[in-house]
This record gives structure tokens, sequence and C-alpha cells, in this order.
């Protein structure tokens, strides 16, 4: 990894990762400060001569990780907050979007990290078992925990459930 | 895929924030890369002055402690699951004393265990609640409390706003620290709510890490108003800069008030101690 990959990181999957980040963590300055953080530890590790052989999932990770810092949260929340009601008011979110929003912020925080590397990043389950540090079982779990939850709030059909029932 | 996969999947796409890296991102990223180091070297020191502060104290408290101190309260907290008269079962409660005119009422966190208690609290939905008269039954509950990564506990009953009604503190553990929620409570009709800012549950760092310290007291102005003041300490040896923001709270709405930025000797810097607003901590926050 060298800076034409940070460059090209930061041009294609930065806004994505940004935006996974957001989802979980529940506001958007606290998961760019993420994000950036784990690209410069991304930096640092490769001055050390460690390799980090795709980017986008190790920065996601990491970020999402360090997104758990409840100072880095509140520190950063403090600093931001003025910019951020200021692009409030000019580039609110939908209606739909704070529904959606407001939903996953009340799944438990794993639930929350597997539904967002799941339906929003496109991650496998083996994918997402490996970036949680679990196994595949548990992120099974968790994410049928996560769409009963998110389909119940967001009045959508639990496709799993519905199929269930029609195998009865 | 089952077809919710699909509409889930949309909705969340189009409900992320968006963003662009801006066009000196590359730049700001070397800046906070030399940032780090040098943060990191500043920590080295930091850490040495304060092992060594915190030796010499510990000579001076052995010397000055009372034959007998008091036992400092603690939240009775427990694995079982049901209680507190909930329709629901419940686990990992922490309850601590909140006095009432109704009698020796409790404030309790606790998660909900509907499917049994999850080992991690990353995987719990964690409410809090009240009972009044103290038999045992909440009156009133909210939740969920936000983000409980490590832990959720009781922190503490304070009257943080001076008006005789205390609000509830709860603690949610981080991996550097303690966020502390708080929620405004009336005994009659019996309710519960979370205190917000700008819509927001309101929400304040309680820690002391190498090179900073955030933590709150209390200010009573001249007219009994009580004010709610944050402080953030960054260390810069020899001095600390210390930022604080004040915030009146009235019912579930804290407003911020005033701020400053002062700068103080290393040593005076304000840190967590065992108490908020004159109550004490409870938890695995007090011994910060």
């Amino acid at each position: 990894m060298d800076e034409s990959d940070i460059r090209r990181f930061l041009d294609e999957s930065y806004p994505k990762v940004v935006g996974a980040v957001a989802l979980v963590a529940g506001d958007l300055a606290t998961a760019e400060d993420a994000v950036q953080e784990a690209i410069v530890r991304a930096w640092e590790r490769r001055d050390r001569g460690d390799r980090i052989d795709d980017l986008e999932p190790w920065v996601a990770t990491v970020a999402m990780n360090l997104s758990r810092s409840r100072l880095r949260h509140l520190r950063v929340e403090r600093r931001a907050r003025p910019r951020l009601v200021a692009a409030a008011t000019t580039d609110g979110p939908s209606g739909d979007a704070i529904d959606v929003r407001r939903a996953l912020a009340t799944l438990p925080r794993r639930q929350r990290e597997a539904a967002v590397l799941r339906f929003y990043l496109d991650r496998t389950t083996e994918e997402i078992a490996s970036a949680m540090g679990t196994s595949h079982g548990t992120v099974k779990s968790q994410l049928a925990k996560a769409r009963a939850h998110l389909a119940d709030a967001l009045d959508v059909p639990d496709g799993e459930k519905e199929s269930r029932n029609a195998d009865v | 895929m089952p077809t919710s996969d699909g509409t889930l999947e949309r909705r969340i796409r189009a409900a992320a924030p968006r963003t662009d890296a801006a066009g000196d991102m590359l730049e700001r990223l070397v800046a906070r890369k030399h940032r780090r180091a040098v943060m990191r070297k500043v920590g080295t020191i930091v850490t040495v002055v304060v092992v060594i502060a915190g030796t010499l104290a510990a000579f001076a408290a052995v010397d000055a402690r009372p034959a007998t101190q008091p036992a400092a309260p603690s939240p009775s907290q427990s694995d079982a699951v049901g209680g507190l008269g909930l329709p629901y079962p419940i686990c990992d409660i922490s309850t601590i004393p909140l006095p009432t005119e109704k009698g020796p009422g409790s404030a309790a966190v606790f998660a909900r265990a509907d499917d049994g208690c999850p080992p991690e609290f990353a995987d719990k939905t964690v409410d809090v609640g009240v009972d009044f008269n103290g038999d045992g039954n909440l009156d009133a509950t909210t939740g969920p409390v936000p983000d409980c990564f490590t832990k959720c506990e009781a922190f503490a009953v304070a009257d943080l706003n001076n008006d005789g009604v205390p609000e509830i503190a709860v603690s949610t553990e981080g991996a550097d620290g303690y966020g502390v929620y708080l929620y405004a409570i009336e005994t009659s009709p019996p309710s519960i709510a979370p205190i917000t800012k700008d819509g927001d549950p309101f929400q304040f760092a309680w820690a002391a890490v190498a090179a900073h310290a955030d933590a709150a007291h209390c200010e009573i102005s001249d007219r009994g108003k009580g004010t709610l003041v944050l402080t953030d300490a960054t260390f810069e040896p020899p001095d600390a800069s210390v930022d604080s923001v004040s915030f009146l709270i009235e019912g579930t709405i804290a407003t911020k008030i005033g701020d400053r930025h002062t700068t103080v000797p290393l040593n005076q810097a304000p840190e967590p101690t065992d108490q908020l607003c004159g109550a004490p901590i409870h938890g695995s926050a007090g011994g910060v």
C-alpha cells in the first residue's frame, strides 16, 4: 500500500465506508473521524512493513471498532455539531431515511453492525463473521434478529418469516 | 434471498449519510499522522508524570486515611432473569437508591431477556426505569439506552439543576471511558424520559486517559439555578488546556448556555471523581 492506494481509496471507497460507519455509529462526524483514523493507522502499518491486502474491508472494520470509543464520539460530536447543524439545513435526510436510521439505532450494537455490513456493504456472512470476529452461525442469528426487527419497525414484510410460514 | 432483504438494502442504502473526501483530505491525513506521532511522545511523558504523582498521592492517602471508612455505595447487580414487576424477563439489573416523598425508591438499569440473556452487552437491549415507592416494581420505564457497548449501569441519582428533583444518570462503558446519558423523572404521574439536546439524547464523557480527562460538575448561580458544566481537559505539560461547556437542564431539555477555554497548571486540570454534583457514583465508573 502506498500513497496512490490511499488516493484511490479516498476517491472510490471513502464515501461508502463513511456511510456504513455512520449508520452504525449514529452520526456522520464520528464516522468521518473514525474512518480517517483507520486510514492513518493503515498507513502507519505500511510504514512498519505490515501488509494489508484489501484496504476497504480493513478500514471499515477498524473504523467501526474505533467508532465504539465513547470519548471519540463525544469529542468529535462537540467539535462538529455546529458544522453538522448547518449542513442539515441544506441537505437534511428524508423522512424515510430518518425512520431507517432510528430503526437501526434501536438495534443492539452487534446486530446493527451485522445489518449494515450485510445490507449496505453487501458482505457475505463469512466476511461479516471475519470482520466481527465471530462465527458464521452467530452472524446468521444476529442477521435474523436484525432483519425481523427492521422489518417490523419499517413495515417491511419479513420474507424469511413468510417463507417459513409457507413451509408449514 | 428473502424478498425483504432487497427492500431493506434499498432503504438502508438510501438512508446512509452522504459525504465525499475533501480535496485536501490527503494533506489532512498526513497532518493527522504527524499529530499521532507527537501525541504518542506526549502520552509517554504524561504517563511518567501521572505514575509518579499517583505514587506520591497513594503514600499520602495511606497516612491520612481514617481508621474506618464509610462503605462506598455500590449498585446491586444481578444476572438473574426476571423481576421489577415487568411483564417480560430481564437480566443484568443494576439499581441505585432513589429516595422520594413516596418512599425509599430506586432507579434500575436492566436488559431485556425475551430470548434469554445475551452474554455480551453489545447484543442486549437495555432500558432504564424507576420505582418511586420502594415496592420492588418499576413505575415507569424508557429505553433503549443508546449504544451499550461493554456495559450499561446505573451511574448516579443527582439533582443536576438544583430543582429538588433528581435526574437519573446511566453510564455506558466504552473502550476508553464512560459515556453518561441523563433521564428526567416525575413522580406524579410516574414518568421517566431521556434528556435531549437539539433532539438527540444528551450525553457527556467521564474518562481519564493518558493525555486528557473528561468530567462534569455542577455550579449553582446566585439565584439558585443549577448548571451542569462539562469539562474537557487536554494535557499539554506543564499545563492543561480546558474547554468547559455549561448546560441548563429544564425538564427533558438540556440547553447550552455558555462555554469558555482556559489554561491551568496540569495538577489543577478537572478530572473525574467519585461524585457527580455531590451524589456518589455507582458501578464500575466509580473507580475511574
